[in-house]
């Protein structure tokens, strides 16, 4: 009896362990996202999206894993700010492209290093919060200060939640 | 009679009008091309580039001012600017961002000398490719934005010692590497390529101390150059970069 109560106790708490894994839409478009995102962060330059070459050159072979890309940076040259969605073509294609990610964060790092370090130092806590967080199918790329970070992915967390429309 | 006569006279007159129009203007030979006027070509450049760039038209540097316009620089808010697959810049009429290309078809320049890759590129050894194809896709945004536009790659100037800049042997030896592979692309991409730090360099190749800045600790710092230097550069610009 007291085996059977414990199994069912257990068979009763199974739901409980799936339900702490967030389910997320995954019917948003990455633009749509994008845009989310940089309404919810203003700029005063506003922001400029890179194009097909700078996925190619800066997100090596992502075009494999992805079915939808939006990287978009501030206009502003004194400023770091950059942030990219992508949309995975598959749950296993989604740790490859934050594998992806985490090496364009490295690199960023690299590049801007001098030139923040000289004239930017302002802009060295973004490059230090970079971070990359998954959303479902959904990757998050952010070169952003730890609060816009925040903001960024709360936005997107929010977008992808089943209770919001599209 | 008289009216066929006119008509006949007229129709001659308007053949030979045709003909004339259409006979192609004789080619003037390579070698008797008129030579270019320098301060001419000079005038009509624009320059695409960072801080250093920046200062060609800032009235602070008295032994250069007024010889750059500074609604011919083209550079990043605040003069940063640094190479990338995508740039925008401030442009100099509205002080709204804009990229490079719609720049260079707004402007239209007749001489464009882009002088950029020190920010990001001199200190790593591992964005060889990015370099490259960043200032390939430049110039082929340019040539296609501005066709008419001659584009005019400036050579990365080398470093002074004794500054802040760590190991500046080490970063001098990487901005020639990064000059070889600028007159590579130059090479390849039918644009010409202006070797500025040849003159900017001392007997050990730093840059020199005249032409470093002095100033203010922010400029200070082995890689600016003193107005002295500026107007060195302006002076091997307006005798190289023009012509053949």
């Amino acid at each position: 009896m007291k085996k059977i109560t414990i199994v069912l106790i257990f068979a009763l708490c199974l739901p409980l362990f799936s339900c702490s894994q967030t389910n997320y839409r995954n019917d948003v478009a990455v633009d749509a996202l994008a845009e989310k995102i940089k309404a919810a962060l203003p700029l005063p330059y506003g922001y400029a999206e890179h194009d097909g070459d700078y996925l190619i050159y800066r997100f090596e072979d992502i075009s494999e894993h992805v079915d939808g890309a939006a990287v978009v940076y501030s206009k502003d040259t004194k400023q770091a700010d950059l942030f990219a969605v992508f949309h995975a073509k598959s749950a296993r294609d989604v740790d490859e492209v934050e594998e992806i990610c985490l090496e364009f964060i490295k690199d960023q790092r690299e590049l801007f290093s001098s030139i923040v370090e000289q004239y930017m130092p302002s802009e060295e806590s973004k490059l230090d919060a970079a971070e990359v967080r998954i959303f479902g199918n959904y990757a998050v790329l952010c070169v952003l200060s730890p609060s816009d970070l925040k903001v960024a992915f709360e936005t997107v967390a929010s977008a992808l939640n089943f209770s919001q429309s599209p | 009679m008289k009216i066929l006569s006119v008509l006949t006279a007229a129709a001659i007159l308007s053949a030979v009008f045709f003909f004339s129009s259409c006979t192609p203007e004789p080619e003037i030979p390579e070698e008797t091309k008129p030579p270019v006027n320098t301060a001419e070509a000079f005038e009509k450049t624009y320059f695409l580039g960072d801080s250093n760039t920046a200062h060609l038209a800032h009235s602070s540097y008295k032994a250069i001012c007024g010889l750059v316009l500074p609604s011919h620089i083209l550079t990043g808010s605040g003069g940063t600017l640094m190479l990338d697959l995508g740039m925008q810049i401030i442009d100099p009429e509205s002080k709204e961002p804009i990229s490079v290309s719609d720049a260079a078809e707004k402007y239209n320049p007749a001489y464009l000398l882009i002088t950029l890759g020190y920010n990001g590129y001199a200190f790593s050894e591992n964005l060889d490719t990015l370099f490259c194809r960043a200032y390939e896709k430049l110039i082929n945004s340019i040539k296609t934005a501005s066709p008419q536009t001659s584009i005019i790659i400036q050579s990365i100037f080398p470093v002074r010692a004794g500054t802040a800049i760590n190991d500046p042997d080490r970063v001098n030896a990487r901005i020639d590497t990064l000059n070889s592979q600028l007159i590579k692309i130059a090479s390849e991409n039918g644009v010409k390529y202006l070797d500025t730090q040849s003159i900017l360099r001392d007997e050990n190749g730093h840059l020199r101390a005249e032409y470093s800045c002095e100033g203010s600790i922010y400029h200070a710092d082995g890689y600016h150059l003193s107005d002295t230097g500026l107007l060195a550069v302006i002076n091997y610009i307006k005798s190289n970069a023009y012509g053949d």
